[in-house]
């Protein structure tokens, strides 16, 4: 008794009251709910909303202040009675929590893999959508933006090629709910639905990569999924920050083309080398008593006309971007509000991207055993653009003015004298020319063409927390996601697509319903303080209905009319569809750890998607893992290396995945379709089902080590995967002749693999004197390989846009190989093309040369080598990553951001265009081409009409370029004006400069190595075709808060 | 701490791992805007639409209603190739029809599509003896029999040497005549040319003998086949194989 009032009276007598401020480093905002605590004794508090703590104290007291998302702090007190700190937000991998499906987990309980990117990664950085700030930030992740099209879709790969027939896009989920990728614009608009999320708003995305993290979501799972978890207000008072940023972007990397006079010169060159092989090659009224088609045309000033057509199409596009954020609540109610305003111009004439957005989301905590949240998302996007010919599908549109822009005939003006535009038919006039264009005029495409695509999008989500008892808790969470979107297309009658209907209107509006239920009941219990014990159980509904109706109208009336609802000679029904895919699943998962050194947790869900058939619509799918933290065992403790590394933890992972992300909602069914002739209905064989189809599935391994020195200023976190598809779902080629829709039945039949390292290294090289440099590199490797197709290992084909055979997807190799002609140069002794046959014969070609068109080099005829395609190379990146960088000091910082990637081929298909003896404009690389025997040169001799020699008639080895590159993603310089601010209210102000793609080192001629004419395709990646390049964009922004 | 509410912790639990939502149906997806192949014979109409259905199949740009014209007007030699042209109909125009060009493959599709599309009819119409009655089922089956004739004879010219050369002996077509649904049976000899000529006419005279005199409206006579029809085929048939 004695004794204790002694102790008493002792700590009594020494203790005293610390109190301070926890603000943010970043912009000097007060930090509430960090908690404190004294190091060695139980003794804690939190601190308020304005960021001021009190707690008792005895002795000789070190505080440590720790906070989700910042780095710990531990400061000893000494004689100090204010303590005042600012905590650095954490950037680093193993950050704290790590969102995995339906729920959280702490990153060191956590035995999968996964990345996380934080919103100072993403948000902080003027980007039109999220996915352009997550470029080169994760291990394993791998983002491309196609081309400079503004809101075309990124392609994101996690860990390489998911699947080969179906999407190999992650699975996107928001706040819980799955939400739809892709482009839902139903003309050459771009719209990323993706891009309806404001990045502002997003707090982290995690990108579960192991399949025993993906497991849970099942079915869904097989390419990754992207968690994207929105903020929420904390409590203390309101928070206001306003962002902005305005900026200017430039298309870079043009191809440089040949002038005017060049154009004539290098033109009548090739009429002559062509006449002087056929003398009846050109017709003689196509060409001058000097064997001339292509003639200069003067103005009325007498100069030159020499048209620059890249400054008809591209310009220095022009942006801003304004969001306002107002958050803050009391201790049962936070809200978060926030508007964001995007109002972006591509470098592309026309080309625009508008983005309006609210957001409120509200947590409340009813009860003391009741959590309710809210949610409520309004975007409205809007995306209008010229036909670029940069969209999926769009390469070889005559009316691309990706294309265009290089290829029109550049001593041609886009108008006439009085004004009006210079046309002919649907190209833009000859004038002096003999010979007539071939391209429409890209002003009157620009000008009068138009296609938009306007998205208003409500995401809103209810959700209840109910405690039943003790580490007991039921969740249920509501989401609903309604797009409604709007296509509107107009081709004017005058040049161009609406040119031979005399004007076309398209009208399409889509609806996408989707609506998704959760109801999860999960369980924590510390059993014996060492024994932790976690499960999860559940159930997850979504259904996704979208309906589409719309209308063609051709023929106007009268040239008057721009608009749909003019007057149309002829009505087409166009665009109708309806579609619904249903899912429902039950899902489980279990964890467990002893002391937080051993970790073991499974997961298991049995999923049912609609569109399979009724006997094959249930599958399972679960994983394990494992995980040993060896730093936390007495005798690593007790080692000399454990005074070095402070943290060491290794980690393995199973688990089994599907894809049913089938593009067909119906395809089990055997189907007709009804139809029109002349006005009798018919019916007609128009599917043939295959109730046999199942799942993909994916089996992912993964090994894993979590590293960490010097007080975890150096971590390392490396991962091992190998990822096995089976069961792929192909388009099984059918024999022509059996009169299969479409030639091929969807069926399960091909393998192959994904293998490949992680490593992320995340480390403080200098933190000193006030001066930081924090610095993340993050590398990965991936083999692809393609180990069975269908029955006989047929190798799959495939099409870029539709016409052009550009590659081929083969067992035992990776896939979407570039096939082409291999060639071998340019013959000097008469400037032929070579090219070489599969058994190594090499053939020369001759334009025009009629029976000698194609011969040996000795002379003897031969036939085209048009079908000695080869295997070129492989397209998929074999390593890629980021190198970021952070550089502080007082009020400055620097973020400097590389991203690199290489292994690949691109097959530069633009060359092709480039170099093509039509009546196109050329690069300047005709210049060089081939003019007298002995001339050594990579250009051949230039034929009028030859479109065989560079590879427009068929793939030729010439074009294919290797993709290796490293880019100045983004640049940025920031300055934290220090607070001076007296009564004004503003707690934090910071400016900055950025430059987007500051610079790329690459042997690639292309525009851009990072390029991907066909979108998404799995099939055909790694070509480049008439695609518009991308921008470099400089901005200057403020971050401002109150 | 006790349960809070008994009452509360068994709807959760209810709600956890039932689901409301879940009627029996509600993985049922069925297609809403075309017809599964159930139920394409259970109305009298919509056998007739199959049959006009094989008319506008064979009617397709791709077929009849274009390349077939505008093919075999190029390989009458009746254009010059002046203006450098080199995509639309080159190969045919070379006189080599390659695969690998897609304007050809679809028009050697689209015919067979049209004859996988009249096998299954006249499969299914033997399936079903009691969709139409019997006087309508044999005029179906001897409009379905005169289209894949057409059709057979159309392709044997474009893709075979003429029977005239050696009396049919060279290779001709594969020579489907069972409805394709599944992925089985992709390999089939090509037919000789006299073999593809042989059913031609086994189909025109079945069609001869099936198909009516003639219609009842101007419209109908002009748009589908009656007796004559298959007869003026058959001369072109037999004038092709110098009969």
């Amino acid at each position: 008794m004695l004794g204790i009032i002694f102790t008493a009276w002792q700590a009594a007598a020494q203790e005293r009251t610390v109190s301070g401020k926890v603000t943010a480093s970043e912009d000097g905002s007060p930090l509430p709910g960090v908690s404190v605590t004294v190091k060695g004794t139980k003794q804690g508090t939190q601190s308020d909303a304005s960021g001021i703590y009190k707690v008792n104290v005895s002795g000789n007291a070190t505080l440590i202040f720790s906070f989700i998302g910042t780095v710990t702090q531990e400061v000893a007190v000494g004689t100090r009675t204010i303590v005042d700190v600012q905590l650095v937000s954490d950037n680093k991998q193993l950050s704290e929590v790590v969102v995995v499906g339906y729920g959280t987990q702490k990153r060191t309980e956590f035995t999968g893999a996964a990345s996380t990117v934080k919103a100072t990664q993403i948000a902080e950085r003027p980007v039109q959508s999220f996915s352009q700030g997550l470029t080169g930030q994760a291990a394993g992740v791998n983002i491309t933006q196609p081309n400079g099209l503004l809101n075309n879709p990124p392609v994101i790969r996690v860990r390489g090629l998911s699947s080969l027939s179906l999407s190999s896009f992650p699975l996107v989920v928001i706040d819980g709910i799955p939400i739809t990728t892709g482009d839902v614009s139903g003309n050459a608009s771009t719209n990323n639905p993706l891009g309806d999320i404001n990045p502002a708003d997003i707090e982290s995305i995690d990108v579960l990569k192991d399949a025993a993290s993906a497991a849970i979501y099942g079915s869904r799972a097989a390419a990754g999924v992207l968690l994207i978890t929105t903020k929420r207000g904390k409590s203390g008072s309101a928070k206001v920050s306003i962002d902005s940023w305005a900026g200017v972007s430039n298309a870079v990397r043009l191809p440089d083309v040949l002038n005017a006079q060049q154009y004539m010169d290098h033109k009548n060159m090739a009429i002559g080398n062509a006449l002087s092989i056929n003398p009846n090659a050109i017709a003689t009224s196509q060409r001058n008593d000097k064997n001339q088609s292509f003639l200069p045309n003067y103005d009325s000033n007498g100069n030159l006309i020499d048209t620059d057509w890249y400054k008809e199409v591209y310009r220095t596009g022009f942006s801003q971007n304004h969001n306002l954020t107002i958050q803050g609540g009391t201790e049962k109610t936070s809200y978060y509000f926030s508007t964001g305003f995007s109002d972006q111009d591509g470098f592309l004439k026309a080309n625009s991207f508008q983005r309006r957005s609210g957001r409120l989301n509200l947590d409340h905590q009813a009860t003391k055993w009741l959590k309710l949240s809210a949610n409520i998302n309004f975007t409205n996007s809007m995306n209008k653009s010229p036909n670029s010919g940069s969209y999926t599908g769009g390469a070889f549109a005559t009316s691309g003015l990706g294309r265009i822009a290089v290829a029109q005939v550049p001593n041609l003006p886009p108008y006439n004298e009085d004004g009006s535009y210079n046309i002919e038919n649907n190209t833009v006039g000859r004038k002096n020319n003999l010979l007539p264009a071939q391209f429409p005029n890209a002003a009157v495409l620009r000008d009068l063409d138009k296609s938009t695509s306007e998205t208003n999008r409500i995401i809103s989500n209810l959700g209840a927390e109910v405690k039943l008892y003790e580490g007991l808790t039921f969740k249920t969470t509501y989401s609903w996601d309604l797009r409604n979107t709007e296509n509107i297309r107009f081709w004017n009658p005058y040049n161009g697509d609406g040119w031979s209907a005399q004007g076309d209107a398209y009208n399409q509006t889509s609806r996408a319903d989707n609506w998704n239920w959760i109801n999860t009941l999960q369980y924590l219990k510390t059993i014996g303080e060492k024994h932790n014990l976690s499960f999860v159980l559940g159930s997850d509904v979504q259904k996704r209905r979208t309906t589409s109706w719309g209308a063609q109208r051709q023929t106007l009336a009268d040239f008057f009319f721009t608009d749909f609802q003019g007057n149309f000679g002829t009505n087409l029904a166009a665009g109708n569809g309806i579609s619904q895919v249903a899912y429902e699943a039950y899902l489980g998962s279990i964890s467990y750890n002893f002391a937080g050194k051993y970790f073991l947790s499974g997961n298991y869900r049995r999923d049912g998607n609609s569109a399979l058939s009724a006997e094959n619509r249930w599958g399972d799918f679960g994983g394990v893992s494992a995980g040993w933290t060896i730093s936390e065992e007495e005798f690593f403790k007790n080692m000399a290396l454990g005074n070095k590394i402070s943290s060491l933890r290794l980690k393995a992972s199973w688990g089994k995945v599907g894809n049913g992300n089938l593009n067909n909602a119906y395809g089990s069914f055997s189907t007709f379709s009804s139809g029109l002739y002349g006005s009798s209905p018919t019916l007609s064989f128009n599917q043939a089902g295959n109730k046999d189809l199942k799942w993909e599935t994916s089996e992912q391994t993964n090994i894993g080590m979590d590293i960490s020195f010097l007080n975890d200023r150096i971590t390392l976190e490396a991962n091992w995967y190998n990822k096995n598809i089976n069961n792929l779902v192909l388009d099984v080629p059918q024999a022509p002749s059996k009169g299969i829709p479409g030639n091929s039945i969807l069926a399960n039949v091909g393998s192959m693999y994904n293998r490949g390292w992680e490593f992320a290294l995340t480390a403080v090289p200098v933190n000193k004197g006030g001066f930081v440099w924090s610095t993340n590199l993050n590398f990965s490797t991936n083999k692809n390989m393609v180990t069975a197709l269908v029955d006989d290992n047929t190798p799959i084909l495939t099409n870029t846009s539709g016409l052009e055979a550009t590659s081929i997807t083969k067992v035992g190799y990776s896939a979407a190989q570039v096939y082409g002609v291999i060639t071998h140069g340019v013959n000097p002794a008469n400037g032929r093309r070579i090219f070489v046959t599969r058994d190594g014969k090499e053939v020369q070609y001759l334009h025009l040369g009629g029976p000698n068109a194609w011969t040996f080099l000795d002379g003897t005829q031969t036939v085209s080598p048009s079908s000695q395609q080869q295997i070129l190379g492989g397209t998929l990146p074999t390593w890629y990553g980021g190198f970021n960088n952070t550089f502080k000091y007082k009020g400055f910082d620097l973020a400097l951001n590389f991203t690199f990637s290489g292994g690949n081929y691109i097959y530069n298909g633009s060359k092709a265009g480039l170099r093509d003896q039509r009546v196109w404009n050329n690069s300047v690389d005709v210049l060089r081409s081939w003019k007298q025997a002995g001339d050594v040169t990579d250009v051949p001799r230039a034929v009028y009409g030859d479109n065989v020699s560079n590879g427009s008639s068929f793939l030729i080895s010439e074009n294919l370029e290797k993709g290796d590159f490293l880019r100045l993603q983004t640049a940025t310089l920031g300055y934290r004006i220090p607070s001076t601010f007296g009564k004004t209210g503003i707690s934090s102000l910071r400016v900055y400069v950025q430059v987007n793609n500051a610079f790329l080192i690459t042997k690639y001629t292309g525009v851009d190595p990072e390029i991907s004419t066909n979108g998404d395709s799995n099939l055909a990646s790694g070509i480049e075709r008439n695609t518009i390049p991308q921008g470099r964009q400089f901005t200057a922004g403020l971050n401002l808060s109150f | 701490m006790k349960i809070l509410n008994k009452k509360i912790g068994i709807l959760s639990l209810a709600l956890t791992m039932s689901l409301s939502s879940c009627k029996e149906d509600f993985l049922e997806a069925i297609p809403e805007l075309s017809l599964s192949d159930a139920t394409v014979f259970s109305t009298p109409a919509r056998v007739e639409s199959q049959v006009i259905g094989l008319y506008g199949s064979a009617k397709s740009g791709a077929l009849f209603g274009g390349r077939y014209l505008i093919y075999n007007d190029i390989r009458a030699e009746e254009f010059v190739n002046r203006t450098t042209n080199s995509v639309t109909g080159y190969s045919t125009y070379q006189g080599n029809q390659d695969p690998s060009d897609t304007y050809i493959a679809n028009f050697w599709t689209q015919g067979y599509l049209t004859i996988n599309r009249a096998n299954l009819f006249l499969e299914g119409l033997a399936a079903n003896p009691n969709a139409v009655s019997t006087t309508l089922a044999a005029n179906y089956a001897g409009e379905a029999k005169f289209l894949r004739a057409l059709t057979y004879f159309s392709l044997v010219q474009f893709f075979a040497k003429p029977y005239a050369l050696d009396n049919g002996a060279s290779p001709g077509l594969p020579l489907r005549l069972k409805g394709e649904t599944s992925s089985a049976n992709n390999n089939l000899a090509r037919s000789t040319v006299a073999q593809v000529y042989e059913q031609v006419l086994k189909d025109l005279n079945e069609a001869e003998s099936q198909l009516p005199d003639t219609y009842g409206t101007p419209l109908l006579r002009t748009t589908r086949a009656h007796k004559n029809t298959a007869i003026a085929l058959k001369t072109r048939v037999l004038l092709a194989k110098k009969d």
